[in-house]
């Protein structure tokens, strides 16, 4: 006999899955952004710049499964073109290093690499370095394992210095730690001096990408004077800021130590008194 | 003449119905009713699609320099209108009152031919005058355009892809789907 209580319950149940909402294929992304690049309208592809990240998340997300894809790879290309046209260089370069690097693939290899130069050119990189990045990223080049080649992917891309692309390392970073990969040192250090705000220019000779190196950033040790107090100052500043007054207070204490002019004492002073009135 | 006009507007309340009350018979309240999101769609898209720009806007916009642009999303031009307007709000004042002190208005005769400041004031005062009605005339039809097109941008990004899934998952998107039943339930 059919009950009629359970009547809604069956409703609901046939009905549920019709009613979510749920995300674009990537096969869809990929047939609109070929649809949308070969019509060459910026509007266009800036209105959908933030669909097609969300569908990049999608494709990070579920890795594992689509870096045996070649849907991943077309996505990445279509979304670097796309980039182009409506004149990013870096994030367009940082979309293809992307592809190449994590889901290579040869018909997209042999097509691609005028553009890439292209992009490397816009984005003021001279040849040597343009070669250098496209010979580190060949498919014959790059190991089996995915996650070496993700740590390959970060490597280029700090050492490309595009302020740009900083959001997009710090996501690739936190698929890293989602893996639960080994993070390198030189990652932890770069990630702390973005977080307090260090421009390209002086990150430069700070990385050091040596495998061997363990533990975290010392300040004390940095070898360049003027970066050294500029990190002080910095990290001091970002503290402040985030109303960490026990840390910037050790901080400052490590800082008063070095040799200052003037301007750095003066800053340190006004610094501390900020600290004291929240001790 | 004036009791006629008045009539005349009065009648005039009984035929016409303004777009912006509600005339129809309310059957859902619209701001408890949610709507069904996609996981694609960005609270500013939302946002787009679901304002329009009403008769009602043209009073507001004249309140508010920038108020259509601000609804498109378009908060720099709107910016750009709100300090013009703010500006030319000061340029008038400044012209009246200096033309009050001179006993000469902005629109007027020029009564003391000798005084050339006098000129500067009227065309401070015009410019002014121009620069509100032309900014808000600007406000309004671009402000009106920039929110269509929007639309319209998300409604063909959404059009395509929602045909494209409708098209992997088999389904035509000619064929639509109608309930085999329907239950209505009045009180």
């Amino acid at each position: 006999m059919f009950k009629l209580k359970i009547l809604p319950l069956v409703i609901i149940l046939l009905t549920a899955p019709f009613a979510a909402q749920s995300q674009f294929s990537i096969t869809t992304e990929i047939a609109y952004l070929n649809h949308i690049n070969a019509q060459n309208r910026s509007d266009l592809i800036k209105n959908n710049i933030p669909n097609a990240e969300l569908a990049w998340q999608g494709i990070l997300k579920d890795t594992f499964y689509y870096q045996h894809e070649t849907s991943a790879a077309v996505f990445l290309f279509e979304l670097s073109n796309s980039y182009g046209k409506i004149k990013e260089p870096a994030l367009a370069l940082h979309r293809l290093l992307i592809q190449r690097c994590l889901y290579p693939n040869d018909s997209i290899e042999k097509l691609s690499k005028y553009i890439f130069l292209e992009f490397c050119f816009q984005n003021e990189f001279n040849q040597a370095f343009a070669e250098y990045l496209w010979e580190k990223s060949r498919k014959d080049k790059l190991a089996s394992d995915y996650q070496q080649n993700l740590v390959l992917l970060m490597v280029l891309s700090t050492q490309m210095h595009l302020k740009k692309i900083r959001p997009y390392i710090l996501q690739l970073g936190n698929q890293m730690r989602f893996m639960d990969m080994d993070i390198p040192a030189w990652y932890n250090d770069w990630e702390y001096l973005v977080m307090i705000g260090l421009r390209e220019k002086q990150l430069k000779p700070i990385i050091n990408y040596d495998k061997s190196l363990t533990g975290g950033l010392e300040i004390g040790k940095i070898k360049n004077e003027k970066i050294k107090m500029k990190v002080y100052r910095k990290s001091l500043k970002h503290y402040i800021r985030t109303h960490s007054y026990v840390h910037a207070h050790d901080l400052a204490i490590a800082y008063q130590k070095e040799n200052q002019n003037w301007f750095e004492s003066l800053d340190l002073g006004i610094k501390k008194l900020r600290i004291s009135l929240h001790l | 003449m004036k009791l006629i006009i008045t009539a005349a507007f009065l009648l005039l309340s009984l035929f016409i119905q303004a777009q912006d009350f509600d005339v129809y018979r309310r059957k859902t309240d619209d701001k408890v009713k949610i709507p069904q999101v996609n996981q694609s769609l960005e609270l500013d898209e939302f946002q787009l699609l679901s304002r329009n720009a009403r008769m009602m806007d043209m009073a507001y916009a004249m309140i508010v320099p920038g108020y259509m642009h601000f609804k498109a999303k378009e908060h720099k031009i709107g910016y750009y209108l709100l300090a013009g307007r703010m500006a030319a709000y000061g340029g008038l004042a400044y012209s009246y009152l200096n033309l009050k002190d001179q006993g000469e208005s902005i629109f007027g005769d020029i009564k003391n031919t000798d005084n050339y400041q006098i000129k500067q004031y009227k065309y401070i005062g015009i410019a002014s005058v121009s620069i509100i009605f032309g900014s808000y005339f600007y406000d309004w039809i671009h402000g009106k355009v920039m929110l269509e097109k929007k639309q319209e941008m998300i409604r063909y990004k959404y059009g395509f892809k929602l045909q494209m899934e409708g098209e992997l998952a088999g389904q035509s998107p000619e064929i639509k789907n109608y309930p085999s039943f329907w239950i209505t339930y009045r009180f």
